[in-house]
């Protein structure tokens, strides 16, 4: 198992090495110099691993993958299909790189600005806040994954947040996939200054892509008293392995809500690691994580209070059909002095086939001795009594048990400020959760 | 109404029914025509929740003997939505809350299921708002109830009005009504006693399942039966209600045990 690891990112390393063009500015060059000497001593983790004793990625290594290609052209029509109505912008990266013709990005004045990372580099003040805060990645969560997107990622979104936002604005990141048996590694960075205000979709598809590897990282950066809206939406071919992490860092009275939405990929692993920096603070955290054929969904979660004051109320569903096997492990950790925390963490499992399996554990590391700390953690089928009552009311067995699914899923997307995205979620339900 | 000559809708007789192997109806009877108001009442645990839940079909109990009757169809091989199909409506006590699917398209599910069934044509969202107008404000109920997820944080009340709009809708030729007024206070127990007497008419039966005599003074029953240990013991008219209202359920009992001795 491990021989695989080491040769799969060997190969990759070498795949790429060819013709990286390493970046003119040092400090980045020297990022992505480590990150390569750091996996050439420790490859990319397997099972013997605990923390991803759940995730079998012995196929992806063992699979020969290659180098996306920078030029897939595209229609545009069909990325147009995956647009939101809502979104001022769009940011379109094919296999990882930025897609000036694909993207539409708002022109008007606004406090939110987008670019990829060459621009931001041109802009002197934005390169400021890029280099303090690009690659911050540290403590519970990261993994090799997370080096192997900094050796390789071709380019960065950047989304800039100023402060004072007076609304919400809306901004698509669309990264589609297109190889087949390819790898490429978005990467993501969000600055939001004190009080601002912002909303983004992270949205992963494949169009024409199989048997690819999406490796993602996203850094989010909330100053003191912004509020950030975050939707990661995971729907990548069904062939595909989908990898990401992301970093949120949370600083005085901000507020991080994210909702975090799988419903694609043969295997996918989301390393979700939000960490309350200063005082205050309130992060909510909405994932709904569906298994589906013989799919591995998993979702590592890890919430840190750091400092007093902080609040986090998280809410994990899944619905684990046919052979799927769909795991949570929900970290919340309370550091000494990080008093009147109020924390709750929920995670419901609905199993709907004797083949399917859920592992779950809730982990809390408390160590502030004036907390509110609640968690819980369900496994079932759909109960006999709600299936009577609308059995009652004329609706067949089958009809009955789709509707109790959907709608065991679909709580948790009910309040999703996108209300277009909620849409298109709800049809993934219907579509993966019937008898 | 006791209508003369009237079409028998349900016939129960000799039922035996158990639930994780406890025996709970040992001989259940009960004969209920078009037109008639019935009213099973009983002690708690005397078998009268257990009576409607096997009526309408649930899973958790096993009819071990006797027979059921609907219209002359025997129902003991039906599935819970076939026995809605055939118009069997079971008014819960306890209305399941089911949260993300929204009442108003549930309803609608539900009608077209039914009411296709029997041959009506389906409705579309804009033709099913039409339609379910009057219903909602028969049970003074406001269309926003419509958008609210199915019971889901309704008030005990709430839960009770929206298993009337249900009947409703579905036009049941036998509604039984499981402890319809429990929990409700006295305007709500007269919005529903209004909309049960509404909706009741002499082409259908409704069987009232209640502890207290406090709902027959609203909704007039033709017959009251008492059950005791899984069995009708005694069976009058309203007169009875008000018998048990003043002496409680003990003299009956009584009278019962004396005359199996």
């Amino acid at each position: 198992m491990r021989q695989h690891s080491v040769e799969f990112t060997a190969s990759l390393l070498k795949a790429d090495g060819a013709n990286v063009e390493y970046s003119t500015e040092d400090w980045l060059k020297s990022y992505q110099l480590d990150a390569r000497a750091h996996l050439e001593k420790c490859p990319l983790p397997t099972t013997s691993e605990e923390e991803w004793r759940f995730t079998d990625l012995t196929g992806l290594y063992k699979s020969t993958l290659t180098p996306s290609a920078l030029d897939t052209p595209i229609d545009a029509s069909v990325v147009k299909s995956f647009l939101i109505p809502e979104a001022s912008s769009a940011v379109v990266l094919v296999n990882g790189v930025y897609s000036p013709a694909l993207s539409t990005l708002s022109t008007a004045q606004t406090k939110i600005r987008v670019c990829n990372l060459a621009s931001a580099l041109n802009d002197a003040q934005l390169k400021v806040s890029v280099k303090s805060r690009l690659n911050s990645l540290e403590g519970d969560g990261v993994s090799g994954f997370c080096e192997m997107n900094t050796a390789l990622f071709k380019d960065v979104v950047v989304i800039h947040a100023d402060s004072n936002g007076s609304s919400f604005e809306t901004i698509h990141v669309l990264n589609i996939s297109t190889g087949k048996h390819t790898f490429n590694h978005p990467r993501l960075l969000l600055i939001a200054e004190e009080q601002a205000r912002v909303c983004i979709l992270e949205d992963y598809i494949g169009i024409g892509g199989f048997g690819y590897m999406t490796n993602a990282v996203s850094e989010l950066s909330l100053a003191a008293e912004s509020q950030v809206i975050h939707v990661k939406f995971q729907r990548d071919d069904d062939s595909a392995y989908h990898i990401a992490h992301t970093h949120v860092g949370i600083d005085q009275g901000a507020s991080y809500q994210n909702w975090s939405v799988s419903v694609g990929a043969a295997v996918s692993r989301h390393n979700l690691v939000t960490r309350q920096r200063e005082d205050g603070g309130h992060i909510a955290i909405k994932g709904l994580a569906l298994g589906h054929d013989k799919r591995i969904v998993d979702m590592h979660s890890c919430i840190e209070h750091t400092k007093p004051h902080g609040q986090s109320i998280q809410v994990h569903k899944t619905i684990a059909g046919d052979r799927s096997k769909v795991v949570f492990n929900g970290k919340v950790k309370v550091h000494k002095g990080a008093q009147q925390t109020n924390s709750s963490q929920q995670n419901r499992n609905l199993l709907l086939s004797a083949r399917a399996s859920v592992d779950t554990k809730p982990e809390l590391e408390i160590f502030a001795d004036d907390v509110k700390c609640a968690h819980g953690a369900t496994v079932g089928q759909v109960s006999e009594d709600e299936l009577f009552y609308l059995k009652s009311r004329g609706l067949d067995d089958d009809l009955a048990r789709n509707l109790l699914n959907y709608a065991f899923a679909k709580e948790v997307i009910e309040d999703l400020p996108i209300k277009s995205l909620g849409a298109v979620i709800e049809s993934y339900i219907r579509d993966q959760t019937k008898i | 109404m006791i209508i003369k000559n009237a079409e028998t809708i349900l016939s129960v007789h000799n039922l035996v029914a158990s639930i994780d192997g406890t025996q709970i109806l040992k001989g259940f009877d009960i004969t209920v025509k078009a037109g008639e108001i019935h009213a099973i009442m009983g002690p708690n645990g005397s078998g009268k929740s257990t009576f409607s839940k096997v009526l309408a079909g649930h899973p958790s109990y096993k009819v071990d003997g006797g027979t059921l009757e609907f219209k002359g169809q025997s129902l003991m091989d039906l599935e819970p939505d076939e026995r809605a199909k055939l118009g069997i409506f079971l008014g819960f006590q306890y209305p399941v809350e089911v949260p993300g699917v929204t009442n108003g398209s549930f309803l609608r599910l539900a009608y077209n299921t039914v009411q296709g069934a029997r041959g009506k044509d389906e409705l579309d969202p804009l033709e099913f708002d039409d339609f379910i107008q009057s219903k909602l404000s028969l049970l003074g109920m406001d269309a926003s109830f419509l958008e609210r997820s199915l019971n889901d944080g309704f008030s005990g009340g709430e839960k009770k009005r929206n298993e009337i709009l249900q009947m409703a809708i579905l036009e049941p030729t036998l509604a039984i009504l499981d402890e319809t007024d429990s929990g409700l206070d006295i305007d709500a127990l007269r919005v529903i006693a209004n909309g049960v007497n509404t909706l009741h008419g002499d082409s259908d039966a409704v069987v009232l399942v209640t502890h207290y005599q406090r709902l027959l003074n609203y909704i007039e029953p033709d017959f009251i039966h008492v059950v005791d240990g899984g069995r009708v013991i005694k069976t009058g008219d309203k007169s009875l209600a008000h018998e048990l209202e003043s002496r409680g359920y003990e003299w009956v009992l009584d009278e019962n045990r004396s005359k199996a001795a």
